[in-house]
């Protein structure tokens, strides 16, 4: 029984729902940059790089793992430019006996999705995304019924039933929602801290390039590209939140 | 909103979370457990947890509970194309040239930015849902159609006839003034009502309410600047729809690409 377990780019999770139950010796692990999603609207090119670069070095952390990870680049010369087309090919290569992929982002996707079993005659196991907290059946249980959907409601619940700052059946400090604190103008004179920036390694270095050259007219300026690709690097940025710079938290001024 | 201060204090997780290196309940419970050491006080990190327990849980519980019929609603009927300064950053209106400008720079702009500069011009010029959405979903790093979508058709343009908002997020020059520093520099004034020097968010906002009245007159959150409407009077209300009308009709389109 060898499974292909289809990973999406915004899936770089290693808990991912896709790899639960992996087999190291006989599944294979595929991701693919295809065209497509590059152009179905005229992304940024720091999005493009971005997506591209983090799909790159989750795909070596997990061949580093010595899983067996088949990687397609969009400038493979074999690259059909799809998805569908992707995986036909892959299938070709590996000869699974199923596919394993965890919902998708969007509707476009899902819809795609719900093809391929019939397309490529395979069962396809379609997981639920449990990165997310509320699974879609719970939500749609709290909406059931509903006229509107105020979000303060739901997120009530979620408090209850996650148990984030919650002091017994009471929400900490007494209240649900501290926004009436959090509403001022920027007091003068407070100067914001200095984002944290990831210099491109050599991976994202290519990929600039390559976003450079191929989308050279799209929207946005590639210069100055800083942001984090990697897990490391994006965990470093949340230990530097949760540390003594407790600053970071002290102004989320929003209007409501 | 502040010049030249793209990030302010923003963690910028959100590309993060959305593409899978970071997942929500571990961001939830490092924001929990920084409360509890001290080293952040209550009313950021409840605000913190609200954004990612709340907020980023309920949109795509909306998402996927109202697709694909969720996307085709336009409650307020907006038919307008979305002018070329959106990609190209030129316009003399210094708030949005500052939002759109930062944007090109970063693929990223923060939330109030995007609500009540950019996203307040779309719902007040009634640019077409489906226009501004791709817009939105192609220029930020962290935009994917199940968190942009519910942001930007309901929270932004209330083309969802109110599930998400429980009223339109319009604004005038007037709350953009107090919110930033973008007023002083810009060509224009938000303190003067009318004439050439007048902000444009002025007239159109009041345009959207003239527009809108009919749409919004039972929704109680709406009733003091309706009612503030009815007070001006026809020959003055006249002047904003013919100010407003004269200012969207000259906005350019983009050009044609090959």
């Amino acid at each position: 029984m060898a499974a292909l377990r289809f990973i999406l780019g915004d899936q770089l999770t290693r808990s991912l729902a896709s790899l639960d139950g992996l087999d190291p010796a006989r599944d294979v692990i595929f991701m693919a940059e295809v065209a497509e999603e590059t152009v179905y609207v005229p992304h940024h090119k720091q999005k493009i790089a971005l997506i591209l670069s983090a799909m790159r070095h989750f795909a070596a952390e997990l061949a580093a793992e010595g899983l067996r990870v088949d990687y397609i680049r969009l400038d493979d010369p074999e690259n059909t430019g799809s998805f569908s087309g992707e995986l036909e090919r892959a299938i070709a290569r590996h000869q699974p006996d199923r596919i394993v992929i965890t919902e998708p982002g969007e509707w476009r996707v899902w819809e795609m999705m719900r093809g391929w079993s019939a397309s490529f005659g395979l069962p396809v196991d379609i997981r639920a995304d449990d990165r997310f907290i509320c699974p879609r059946g719970r939500f749609a249980r709290w909406a059931a019924g509903r006229k509107s959907y105020r979000m303060e409601f739901f997120y009530r619940e979620m408090r209850r039933e996650t148990g984030f700052l919650m002091e017994g059946d009471d929400p900490a400090g007494g209240q649900w929602n501290f926004d009436h604190d959090n509403r001022k103008a920027l007091p003068r004179g407070l100067r914001p801290p200095p984002r944290e920036r990831f210099h491109p390694d050599a991976v994202t270095l290519e990929v600039i390039d390559l976003v450079s050259r191929r989308f050279s007219a799209n929207f946005g300026d590639i210069e100055g590209f800083g942001w984090a690709v990697t897990r490391e690097q994006a965990h470093w940025k949340r230990s530097g939140i949760s540390s003594a710079n407790a600053c970071r938290f002290t102004a989320i001024i929003r209007m409501r | 909103m502040k010049s030249g201060e793209p990030y302010l204090w923003h963690s910028l997780l959100s590309p993060c979370l959305n593409l899978g290196l970071l997942t929500a309940r571990e961001v939830c419970v490092a924001a929990e457990r920084a409360y509890k050491a001290g080293e952040a006080p209550l009313n950021a990190v409840e605000g913190f947890i609200r954004q990612i327990l709340g907020w980023r849980e309920y949109v795509r519980g909306i998402y996927w509970l109202r697709m694909p019929g969720y996307a085709a609603t336009n409650a307020l009927t907006a038919r307008r194309a979305l002018p070329w300064f959106y990609w190209s950053g030129e316009t003399p209106m210094n708030c949005l040239a500052q939002a759109i400008g930062e944007t090109r720079r970063n693929a990223y702009a923060h939330h109030i930015q995007r609500l009540m500069v950019t996203g307040n011009f779309a719902l007040l010029a009634g640019i077409e849902p489906a226009q501004i959405e791709a817009w939105y979903l192609a220029v930020y790093a962290d935009a994917f159609d199940w968190v942009e979508l519910p942001n930007t058709h309901g929270m932004t343009l209330f083309a969802d006839g109110g599930l998400l908002a429980s009223k339109p997020y319009a604004a005038s020059g007037a709350w953009i003034d107090r919110m930033s520093d973008y007023c002083g520099p810009c060509r224009y004034d938000p303190k003067i009502k009318s004439g050439p020097k007048t902000c444009p968010f002025n007239y159109l906002y009041w345009n959207f309410m003239i527009e809108n009245r009919e749409r919004l007159k039972s929704n109680a959150r709406m009733a003091m600047p309706l009612r503030t409407l009815e007070n001006m009077g026809g020959e003055r209300r006249r002047e904003i729809a013919d100010e407003a009308g004269a200012f969207l009709a000259g906005l350019a389109l983009p050009p044609q690409l090959p």
